[in-house]
């Protein structure tokens, strides 16, 4: 009895209760697959070839950097410009850049071959117009594809890191700097530039995170000639079937990568706060004199080219046909159609692995939606234990960040590694899909709703308990009722990151069940205008979803906000 | 009759003792004013009450039952919180209601006793409010309004004026007094200002280096300050060293004369050439030219300060001991002095065991 009390009430000291199904789910899921793929690379490294690991590694680093200076070079002013005027279309042009950020690297890619590809819109009319069979722009595979793409997925973060930063600098500061006589140029370098350091190189960091990580970009984009890290770990792994080798060079994306992150994490580590909040819209102003307008244009122009018209490339391209469908002859019928959405549920071919798209849309929701019940789950959990019980709460939170840090690659190769041939990986139902996009998305919620969590008041738990709940009740309409907001937002994350994920379920998905990123890979990569207009049909039904839940995203951060 | 016992109550604070053995209780009907400094323990024996927090030992009688084993949310006590603790999910209705659900009562029955606690406090108007628009008298009546509602058997309130100004406490003073008063239930009141304590107390309870430095009626507490600290804390501040000379009649002689103090009823007369503490009372000049002290004090005037109706003074005795003085008409500083204090403004100060 005295045994059961005491133990009880070790695991209610301990939290371990709070903490066992996270615990269990990252050490099943992301530790032992880990494990897996070092015993692997020790038990067969004859297979090995060290000198094949700088070329990727070098590649990785070289694309990395030159994308994140470019990132800083267009998104600075851009940064400025946010931060400083108020102009028509301000909120909507914020809301579009932020779109790519969550958008699947899937759509990214077929966005950029709707309009610059063999069969995008520039060429075709070049080709229209021009009489010339031969396509007159080359974009996809080279390495100006791989920079532009990652320029459009990250300038919203230099956007929203250095913009919000510099928006909540006192204006006071660079005012108090001209009168005791500098000139605004040396009020910018000497004042606001130091201000900024901190936010700028926090965002380059990020930036070049990203970069590094890099995967679908680089293999639907940069073509075969292009091979990072992350490429090179796919293409070991499912062309050339080394295992060891893809483990190898996987190894060495992840310890990079943690690299990247502490580094992140020490320069944010007590983070400034801006002294003078500004109140809402102090020092915002529309823009006044002509080079103030020049400049606010200019952004908004270069903006709405680099983010807006490649997704509507991609809309208008999945609702016209511009060539002649395979085996078609004679005069095309150009003009607006809907057949490629049509198509998405007509099962034409005889293939046995042919799977129907619109099948492919259903496995994804199905996946999303249990993505979205175990990540929250857990990340709700992990969020309580974290706040409650912080046993060794340090070490625990690394633990769990841990796979943040890994890239999806790496945690694909270890679920084919560590699961192929087991139930999980054979059974009716793949649940290797849901499981890895519930580890890639658990971080995303724990994120939303440790904070808010953490912000509630003690005093309130014990109010309700003095006003007659029980823990439980207290817990519910209490506790529960004001993260709801937070979990809604993380349940958000984790289906739109489940919806879009490409690089580990890549590894994972089997033929009979792709998922809706795996069908437009597989689409784009076959011949003929109706499996091109197919994948671009089921890219912009993602879209759609990704905007959707974007729009959702932002009023909820904004009632979150106007809550305080 | 309702009534809580406090006994021996003991809890450390991150490794120091905060409490080192608390003896009060309370009855139904009879506000206690908890008194003592900020960081004393106030607020923890209020949660230790509400079962928040455990004690590490003690015990806590309710009607001589041992409150221990019951759970914070079976003990029906109302706690209202300094920071008022208000629910920012829900609307002042439902922040009233919550305790009631609790009691899972019927939905009319709930409306109904929202709408008389809501009455209670002058805020039916505010019914479909945000708790969060509020301003923080509205809010503080709201907590009263939420912690009443669910009809307690003992209510606590820690602090519930702190975060106010001035006039509005003033206001809420009032109201306050009203509402427990009329509250047939033992409240537990947590102040560090002494006036509201004289103002909403029945009894006092002074709380000092973890102990009650001096329990009772409030009246009998000004009256007889049971210690230095006491009489520091409720701001009586002269004090006058000297030897005990003869017993009957009590006589000590101090720089200042012999003087003839009076003895605390109950206290132990001490003994002939023992040293003691006499405390000087603040004296208002226009009594004590009228009433016969028959110590006489000389001193000189230090400091004169305007306080609307009446003048504060301070007067430099012949030990440099400094007297509060109340007149209703100026004086000049520097100006020499003669009072004759009323026999219950000179005590001998039953110990010398806590220094100011």
């Amino acid at each position: 009895m005295s045994l059961v009390r005491g133990a009880r009430a070790f695991l209610n000291r301990s939290g371990l209760l709070l903490w066992a199904l996270p615990l269990g789910m990252f050490a099943l899921f992301f530790f032992y697959p880990l494990f897996t793929i070092l015993s692997t690379m020790f038990s067969r490294a004859g297979e090995i070839i060290p000198s094949a690991v700088w070329e990727p590694l070098l590649f990785t680093s070289y694309q990395a950097l030159l994308s994140t200076l470019l990132t800083l070079l267009f998104g600075l002013p851009a940064a400025w410009v946010f931060s400083q005027f108020d102009f028509t279309g301000k909120r909507l042009l914020r809301t579009l850049t932020m779109l790519p950020f969550i958008l699947p690297t899937v759509v990214t890619a077929a966005a950029f071959n709707a309009l610059l590809g063999p069969r995008g819109w520039i060429n075709v009319l070049l080709m229209r117009l021009t009489g010339d069979p031969t396509t007159p722009i080359n974009f996809l595979n080279t390495f100006t594809a791989i920079l532009v793409a990652h320029v459009f997925y990250n300038i919203a973060i230099v956007i929203r890191v250095v913009g919000s930063a510099w928006s909540q600098l006192d204006p006071r500061l660079e005012q108090s700097a001209g009168v005791l006589g500098a000139s605004p140029w040396r009020a910018f370098v000497s004042v606001t530039l130091p201000l900024l350091r901190r936010p700028i190189l926090s965002a380059a960091l990020l930036v070049f995170l990203f970069d590094f990580a890099s995967f679908g970009v680089i293999l639907m984009l940069g073509g075969p000639a292009y091979q990072t890290l992350e490429v090179a770990v796919y293409t070991e792994a499912l062309r050339y079937l080394n295992l060891p080798m893809a483990g190898l060079l996987s190894i060495i994306q992840l310890a990079c990568t943690l690299g990247i992150t502490l580094l992140y994490g020490r320069v944010n580590r007590g983070r400034v706060v801006p002294l003078f909040p500004r109140l809402r819209g102090e020092g915002v102003r529309k823009p006044r004199t002509w080079r103030e307008r020049l400049i606010v244009s200019m952004t908004v122009a270069f903006l709405f080219t680099l983010q807006v018209l490649p997704l509507a490339a991609l809309v208008t391209r999945s609702v016209t046909r511009l060539e002649a469908d395979r085996g078609q002859r004679g005069e095309v019928q150009t003009g607006l159609t809907l057949d490629f959405y049509r198509e998405l549920f007509v099962n034409k071919s005889q293939s046995l692995f042919y799977v129907l798209p619109a099948a492919a849309v259903a496995n994804s929701l199905r996946f999303a939606a249990l993505t979205t019940i175990i990540s929250t789950t857990v990340g709700t959990l992990l969020a309580f234990a974290m706040v409650k019980k912080p046993f060794a709460h340090r070490w625990l939170d690394a633990v769990v960040m841990l796979p943040f840090g890994a890239s999806a690659v790496t945690m694909g190769l270890g679920f084919i590694v560590a699961f192929n041939g087991t139930p999980l990986a054979r059974g009716a139902f793949p649940w290797l899909i849901p499981l890895a996009h519930s580890l890639i998305a658990t971080p995303f919620v724990l994120r939303a709703v440790q904070p808010a969590l953490a912000a509630i008041p003690t005093s309130l738990t014990q109010s309700a308990a003095v006003l007659g709940a029980s823990p439980f009740r207290a817990w519910w309409e209490v506790e529960m009722k004001l993260i709801s907001r937070a979990l809604l937002t993380g349940a958000l994350f984790s289906f739109t990151i489940s919806l879009g994920e490409f690089g580990a379920t890549s590894f994972i998905a089997r033929s009979d069940t792709p998922t809706l990123p795996v069908a437009i890979f597989r689409y784009l990569g076959q011949p003929g205008a109706l499996n091109y207009g197919q994948a671009m049909a089921m890219a912009t039904i993602l879209i759609l979803v990704c905007a959707l839940s974007l729009t959702l995203l932002e009023q909820l951060s904004s009632a979150l906000n106007g809550a305080d | 009759m309702d009534r809580l016992d406090v006994i021996d109550l003991h809890k450390e604070f991150e490794g120091k003792p905060l409490l080192e053995g608390v003896n009060f209780h309370v009855t139904a009907g009879e506000t206690l004013c908890l008194l003592g400094s900020s960081g004393s323990g106030k607020s923890t024996i209020l949660r230790i009450i509400a079962g928040i927090e455990t004690p590490d030992a003690g015990q806590l009688l309710w009607n001589g039952g041992d409150l221990t084993p019951i759970p914070v949310f079976r003990r029906r006590f109302g706690l209202m919180f300094q920071d008022y603790a208000l629910f920012p999910h829900l609307s002042v209705k439902e922040n009233v209601a919550f305790g009631l659900r609790m009691q899972n009562l019927s939905r009319t029955e709930i409306a109904g006793k929202v709408r008389a606690a809501l009455e209670r406090v002058n805020m039916s108007a505010f019914a479909d409010r945000r708790v969060t628009d509020l301003s923080g008298g509205e809010q503080q009546r709201i907590a009263l309004a939420r912690a009443l509602a669910p009809a307690p058997r003992l209510l606590m309130l820690d602090e519930p004026l702190a975060a106010l100004d001035r006039s509005l406490r003033m206001e809420l003073q009032e109201e306050l007094r009203e509402v427990l008063s009329r509250a047939e239930i033992p409240a537990i009141y947590v102040t560090h200002d002494q006036e509201e304590a004289i103002l909403l107390g029945d009894r006092l309870a002074l709380l000092h280096d973890g102990r009650i430095a001096q329990a009772g009626e409030t009246e009998e507490v000004y009256r007889y300050p049971a210690n230095r600290w006491v009489a520091a804390f409720l701001g009586m501040t002269g004090l006058l060293e000297g030897d005990v000379h003869s017993l009957a009649p009590l006589t000590v002689r101090t720089d200042c004369g012999d003087l003839h103090p009076q003895l605390i009823p109950g206290a132990t007369p001490p003994g002939v050439g023992e040293r003691v503490m006499l405390l000087l009372k603040p004296v208002n000049l226009e009594q004590a030219g009228a009433v016969n002290g028959i110590d006489e004090l000389t001193g000189e005037v230090t400091e004169v300060v305007f306080l609307g109706d009446h003048y504060r003074l301070k007067l430099r005795l012949c030990s440099g001991t400094q007297l509060d003085l109340v007149a209703t008409h100026r004086l000049a500083v520097g100006e020499s002095l003669k009072v004759r204090p009323r026999p219950g403004d000179l005590l001998l100060l039953p110990d010398e065991g806590h220094p100011a």
